[in-house]
């Protein structure tokens, strides 16, 4: 009985070991998240309220160049007021992303989320960039 | 005392935790001294709840939520206690933790679910908050029993003069936000007023021909200035196009205007059913601020396309003041 039992046991660690290989063999390797390019505001809210439509916020562009710098068009209220250089903390899994202004006194760290909606990559960054006590999400899309 | 608090909960959980509920829930009144308060003041709103279980029920909680205005930061300045005949001297309350949801509302925090089903209430400006809280005692309560309670909201009031309607919103845990009228209920005051504090009176309370939002800002906000055409007499019922004729003076005195009378004045109608007119704006952008200049005031009237009719305040232009504190 007791060789058994030590033959089963056996049995089942040779059996993971070769799981493990197997699984290793299949791994998915996530694919580096690409921001380069220009990005349009699709959506804005203020404290939550979507004002989209209360000013044309679709010309205020911002163009991730894949030099690392950043430059922008048509500028309006924003998390920083100068061009740069951009970074994020993670290419694969990215939670944020740092802005640095040409000047070098300006640089701000944010939240990033890259939400997929009606198959289109989305931006979606929160700033204040006036008073402390009210908040603005732009949500970008790349532009046509 | 037909109501225990968390040692019996232990006792009793799993058996009658299953889907059981508070019958009725009543905000009898709601109460206050005073008609208003000095800024910065501190004032006490008494909550008169009526709770009348239709089943047995366990680990519940009474929630409160309390409607007010931005600038008194609530949740930092707000303290609810409660007596009631189930409990021996004064309770206290928590504000509830964000991780909390309500069971019956999608997903949604408490202050989103209750901000998006009761808005602001009968209030006519949105720069107002929802704060939460619930009864630090769990409660297990039984069918037939009758819980009196008296809830003391105490706030300590923002700087600024204002006049709101502030709410008060009674539900339970068990509950969650359901819907069920039966188990929430919520109460505004009449208006109450805030004096002796900075600035001009912000009227929460009524429509007037002028509206600001948000409140508080910067030269670097995006302000959106309204004109609300429908709420009285007006020299500009019928005009085909309303603007916006401002000029801002920053902190040293200097103006900045805008009034081309063009495009970049005109407002915008809300709808073809009313006369509300809008415009948002960078105020920076908008009159053109040197950098590093902070504004103080916008001065503004409502004009035709001519400005040869013009709306203005009872004693001259509207005012808007930069207020970022």
């Amino acid at each position: 009985m007791k060789l058994s039992v030590a033959a089963v046991c056996l049995a089942v660690t040779l059996l993971s070991i070769q799981c493990a290989e197997a699984d290793d063999s299949s791994q998915l390797v996530e694919p580096e998240k690409e921001i380069s390019g220009s990005w349009q505001v699709v959506q804005a809210f203020r404290n939550e309220e979507d004002i989209t439509s209360l000013m044309d916020f679709s010309q205020f562009q911002i163009n991730f160049q894949q030099d690392g710098t950043y430059t922008f068009q048509n500028y309006l209220p924003f998390l920083i007021n100068e061009e740069g250089m951009w970074a994020l903390d993670d290419p694969q899994y990215p939670n944020f992303i740092s802005l640095s202004g040409n000047s070098g006194a300006v640089s701000v760290q944010s939240e990033l989320r890259l939400p997929i909606t009606d198959g289109k990559r989305q931006i979606s960054l929160t700033f204040s960039p006036g008073c402390a006590s009210n908040s603005y999400t732009y949500i970008f899309e790349r532009a046509e | 005392m037909k109501i225990s608090k968390s040692k019996i909960v232990s006792r009793f959980t799993g058996f009658f935790l299953l889907f059981l509920m508070i019958g009725c829930i009543f905000l009898d009144s709601v109460e206050n001294e005073d008609d208003s308060v000095s800024a910065g003041e501190e004032t006490t709103f008494k909550l008169n709840v009526r709770i009348e279980p239709a089943e047995d029920a366990s680990n519940e909680r009474l929630v409160v939520a309390f409607l007010a205005p931005n600038s008194w930061d609530a949740a930092n300045n707000t303290e609810i206690t409660y007596t009631s005949n189930i409990d021996e001297g004064v309770q206290t309350t928590s504000l509830v933790p964000v991780d909390n949801l309500p069971r019956n509302a999608g997903g949604t925090t408490w202050q989103t679910a209750i901000r998006n089903t009761y808005g602001v209430g009968p209030n006519v400006l949105n720069d107002m908050e929802w704060v939460v809280f619930w009864t630090d005692n769990v409660y297990n309560v039984s069918n037939g029993e009758k819980i009196n309670a008296t809830f003391d909201v105490k706030v300590t009031t923002g700087p600024e003069n204002l006049r709101a309607k502030l709410g008060f919103l009674i539900n339970n845990t068990g509950d969650g936000l359901s819907g069920d009228q039966a188990r929430v209920k919520v109460l505004f005051t009449e208006c109450f007023d805030v004096t002796d504090g900075e600035g001009l009176v912000t009227d929460f309370c009524e429509l007037n021909f002028n509206f600001a939002q948000p409140l508080l800002t910067t030269k670097n906000d995006i302000l959106t200035l309204k004109f609300q055409g429908d709420i009285g007499e007006n020299p500009l019922v019928g005009e085909n196009e309303i603007h916006l004729c401002a000029t801002a003076y920053d902190v040293s005195g200097n103006p900045y205007d805008s009034c081309a009378l063009d495009s970049t004045t005109l407002m915008t109608k809300e709808s073809q059913f009313s006369n509300t007119y809008s415009l948002s704006f960078w105020p920076a952008d908008f009159f053109n601020v040197p950098e590093g200049q902070e504004l103080d005031r916008i001065e503004y009237t409502f004009q035709n396309q001519d400005g040869s009719v013009e709306l203005l305040d009872s004693e001259g232009p509207f005012l808007y003041i930069f207020n970022c504190k």
